[in-house]
């Protein structure tokens, strides 16, 4: 493998690695931000209405 | 939280098996840049499959009412966009170590961009909306208009051209030897696992905003 094709892949990594790691930090994030609205994402039932869960809120 | 450790490990695994295949032939010419064709097909195919994906959950609101529904099409559909985005992206720089040119007016590159228009325009639409109910019916109806111009733009329109109209390789990697092929699908299996992930994370974010707009207005 040519230097130059060993830098592109070196950068293919390192940037794929900052990607993986940011998205990682927005799991985390999410997970916190689920706990503090108490919203934990499972179905619930939908009104008569078809508002679904805006109006179960209010 | 396994999942994203087999996504981080499988497309890291699918970027080192990219650069170890041996070349590519498109005819009598052996493919330049070819490691980059290991990225953007794989992200062109499941730019289609999210935009599917946008589709199908757009339906299943429509269908049963359920607000995480619409969720998962928005967030498909965004990061769709997003891998629309970066599929055109690689395209140009590919066309411009093969064909000389980043842009030519090749109609599959203009097929890409009609996708990426159609689809900012969906997100302008539906951002006009306030109501949250009718935002929803309308977003559905959008993101099943958005999948047929996604797949009649990158897929059927440059087929009903003459074979010479356009540069762009057809099959040529589908076509080449069994490692490519493998290092093909090993990254179109990784991408659509990196989209699954992303979109998922993004409704997440969609939900808790959705709640947090809710508690504002009750």
């Amino acid at each position: 493998m040519s230097t130059d094709l060993m830098f592109v892949l070196a950068v293919a990594v390192i940037t794929w690695g900052g990607v993986f790691f940011y998205l990682l930090r927005l799991e985390r994030l999410a997970r916190n931000l689920e706990q503090q609205v108490g919203d934990d994402l499972t179905p619930r039932p939908a009104s008569r209405h078809g508002k679904g869960e805006s109006e179960d809120q209010q | 939280m396994v999942f994203p450790f087999v996504v981080g490990i499988w497309v890291t695994a699918g970027i080192l098996i990219g650069f170890a295949v041996p070349p590519i032939h498109d005819g009598n010419l052996i493919l330049r840049t070819r490691q980059i064709a290991f990225f953007h097909v794989p992200m062109a195919i499941a730019m289609e499959v999210a935009f599917l994906m946008a589709a199908w959950y757009g339906i299943s609101w429509l269908r049963t009412r359920q607000p995480r529904y619409d969720a998962l099409s928005l967030a498909y559909a965004e990061v769709g966009t997003v891998f629309c985005v970066i599929a055109t992206i690689t395209g140009a720089i590919f066309a411009r170590t093969n064909w000389g040119a980043y842009w030519s007016w090749d109609p599959q590159q203009v097929g890409i961009v009609t996708t990426l228009l159609t689809y900012a325009a969906l997100f302008a639409l539906r951002g006009a909306v306030e109501d949250e109910d009718k935002k929803r019916n309308l977003w559905a109806v959008y993101a099943i208009i958005g999948l047929i111009v996604a797949i009649f733009s990158t897929m059927v329109y440059r087929r009903l051209l003459p074979d010479n109209a356009t540069l762009h390789p057809s099959n040529t990697v589908i076509t080449s030897d069994a490692l490519n092929k493998f290092a093909l699908w090993f990254n179109v299996i990784g991408y659509i696992m990196l989209l699954v992930w992303m979109a998922k994370l993004r409704s997440r974010f969609e939900m808790a905003s959705q709640r947090l707009r809710e508690v504002q207005w009750a």
